[in-house]
């Protein structure tokens, strides 16, 4: 006999659904700076709190809205410092397509006329920030060719790409280089990064510093 | 024609509430189960705010340090 949660009766189900509808509520979990109190003692909460109690005291409520807006700032460049660690391999990058395909015309373009085609690649490769190249070197790395692979890698620092990783294979060396552009997400990310109300967070602050300096004066 | 619940659903809606309330007592009590530092005693207004947020202590100071240096660059 097949199960089906029709064999469930409506009323546990519908107590189940009430039970998640809480629990999916973002505001349903108690802090976790709260639980950080269960296995700290009193002293060690105390010192861990210091630097914040000392900001409190020096600037009063006032602060709160600018601090609450600067914590969520905070959590905004924690997730794109993830982001960063995630995509920090090649293998672990998805393809930004316009750079990509700028990219590697350039870094084809350059072989051909820096080096005067004495550079053969084999293959080149554009991902989010990072690049392979695959270079024929039939002699390994020799005195004559690492020569030409760092004047083609500093004909390409100036095209905004740092070398970034060197490998030597049987007849080929593989040329990793490294873009310090933005890394491109993907939709749900950027949209995380970018919620609507950082703008607004962005002005609390500004509107504390603001206050501050006016303070001053 | 209006429509009217039968028993049934009457009884799961009944059922539904008292799910999403029972859970609600349980995570209250936790919170107030939970101790709360007793530096933040004086500080109402600040550990009322801090219980809006789900984060760390380190979190909290890490923002409060930045907002320090940012008043600090916003100076020069």
């Amino acid at each position: 006999m097949r199960w089906s949660i029709e064999q469930i009766p409506l009323r546990f189900r519908a107590a189940a659904a009430g039970v998640c509808l809480y629990l999916l509520w973002p505001v349903a979990h108690a802090p976790q700076w709260q639980w950080q109190s269960l296995w700290q003692s009193e002293a060690e909460t105390a010192a861990a709190l210091a630097p914040l109690l000392s900001f409190y005291t020096k600037y009063g409520e006032q602060a709160l809205p600018a601090l609450q807006a600067q914590l969520e700032l905070n959590k905004l460049r924690d997730l794109e410092l993830s982001l960063i660690a995630d995509n920090a391999e090649f293998s672990d990058q998805s393809r930004d397509d316009n750079w990509a395909e700028a990219t590697e015309f350039m870094i084809a373009h350059v072989a051909q006329n820096v080096s005067a085609n004495e550079l053969r690649i084999y293959d080149s490769e554009c991902r989010n920030n990072l690049c392979r190249i695959e270079l024929a070197a039939p002699k390994g790395l020799d005195a004559e060719f690492r020569a030409l692979v760092l004047n083609y890698a500093a004909t390409l620092k100036a095209g905004d790409l740092e070398f970034n990783d060197l490998q030597e294979g049987k007849d080929r060396i593989m040329l990793e280089l490294k873009s310090d552009k933005r890394l491109q997400y993907g939709f749900f990310a950027e949209r995380a990064l970018k919620p609507a109300e950082r703008e607004q967070w962005l002005a609390e602050v500004k509107a504390w510093l603001g206050t501050q300096q006016n303070n001053k004066k | 024609m209006a429509w009217h619940p039968t028993k049934q659903q009457k009884v799961a809606a009944v059922y539904f509430i008292a799910g999403f309330l029972v859970v609600a007592a349980i995570d209250g009590l936790v919170r107030l189960m939970l101790p709360k530092p007793a530096v933040l005693a004086p500080h109402p207004a600040l550990s009322k705010a801090m219980s809006r947020q789900d984060v760390s202590l380190q979190q909290w100071n890490q923002a409060a340090e930045r907002l320090e240096e940012k008043r600090k660059l916003s100076r020069l």
